[in-house]
């Protein structure tokens, strides 16, 4: 039974190189294809006709492996990269380090002055409470407050009386003339 | 004042190291499979590096970083072929100085065949050797090869199976000779 197993799994696999074979050398295998296929070429008993296959995947491998740098070529562009970023350290007082400066200056400028507006306003707040707390009217300054408040107010009414007196003057025409519509009707 | 430069970049050093650098000997490589010389691979390598350090990725339209960066050398080995007025012509033999050159075991042991295979490998016509390269060495999909090389799909698949066939009769016929010279 496990010779008739072992059997069948070696035709399954000579069938399965065939066509896989096949593929690759016609240039149709997939990547998944080509993975199976370099698995079953580097089994052990690898029939003779594939030898070639075996071949060519050693082939590509040493070439894949022979080519290539060494360490010194990252430390070379390393170094490269350090280089121009010094350089743009050096190129920034040019452009970004000017506004950075005069940013710096508007903010300190402003919170000078906001800073002398504050102190001012609190002492002019200061002065005012202390004159309110201060001043006083004598009864002759009441008395001649009173009075010219009490003659601006009688301008105003002698002008509302006057404008009342117009205002029977309309009243009196609009009748007259609704009398006079009436009749006609 | 180093944080007015992290305003200017997207991509830390940091980052740069982990993610860009990596891609180093895949890079030269894919140069290499053009330009066939080292010197001039390495220099257009480091020139796409530094391009991804300056851009570093400010309006983050680059999605994807390897792809971005394979399609710059490619462009750039092209470019520097055409001012160089070389093609395909004038190959420079790396595989004679392998990594492991100082190991006088491993070269002896090479094998013959696989030697011819490796050396037809460079004398491949270009595309094919950096089809070859993005296929075999780096596992990318038909889909990818053609985006890169801006090559139709077909033309990709086509280019592949002509390689392989060429460097499969190559080993052919270098093991029949060296089975007869025997």
């Amino acid at each position: 039974m496990r010779r008739g197993q072992k059997k069948m799994n070696m035709e399954y696999k000579d069938d399965e190189l065939r066509r896989l074979a096949e593929r690759f050398w016609s240039g149709e295998s997939t990547l998944e294809e080509e993975k199976t296929l370099k698995e079953l070429v580097s089994y052990s008993e690898l029939p003779e006709e594939y030898q070639d296959l075996a071949a060519y995947f050693e082939s590509m491998n040493e070439m894949s492996d022979e080519l290539g740098l060494d360490s010194s070529f990252d430390e070379n562009v390393l170094e490269k990269i350090d280089a121009q970023e010094q350089s743009k350290i050096k190129r920034l007082p040019r452009n970004r380090m000017f506004w950075a400066a005069a940013a710096v200056l508007l903010l300190a400028f402003s919170l000078l002055f906001y800073q002398n507006q504050g102190e001012e306003q609190e002492v002019m707040a200061n002065e005012t409470s202390q004159q309110e707390n201060q001043e006083t009217y004598t009864e002759e300054e009441l008395q001649a407050a009173f009075d010219q408040t009490q003659a601006a107010l009688l301008l105003i009414s002698s002008k509302m009386n006057s404008a009342g007196s117009h205002a029977d003057q309309l009243n009196k025409f609009h009748s007259a003339t609704t009398r006079i519509k009436s009749k006609q009707q | 004042m180093l944080s007015w430069l992290v305003f200017e970049m997207n991509m830390s050093r940091d980052e740069f190291q982990h993610t860009v650098l990596p891609m180093r000997d895949k890079l030269f490589r894919f140069s290499f499979r053009f330009l066939m010389n080292r010197e001039d691979a390495q220099d257009v390598v480091q020139e796409v590096m530094l391009k991804v350090w300056e851009n570093g990725n400010k309006d983050g339209t680059i999605l994807n970083v390897e792809a971005w960066c394979m399609t710059m050398i490619r462009n750039k080995s092209l470019d520097l072929l055409k001012r160089k007025g070389r093609n395909n012509v004038g190959i420079e033999h790396d595989f004679q100085h392998p990594k492991n050159a100082h190991d006088p075991g491993i070269q002896l042991e090479e094998k013959e065949a696989l030697r011819k295979v490796k050396a037809l490998m460079n004398e491949l016509p270009m595309n094919q050797r950096a089809v070859l390269e993005l296929r075999e060495m780096q596992g990318k999909t038909y889909q990818e090869i053609a985006s890169v090389l801006e090559m139709d799909i077909n033309l990709v698949k086509v280019s592949i199976h002509r390689a392989r066939k060429k460097l499969r009769e190559a080993w052919t016929k270098e093991n029949e000779y060296g089975i007869q010279g025997r």
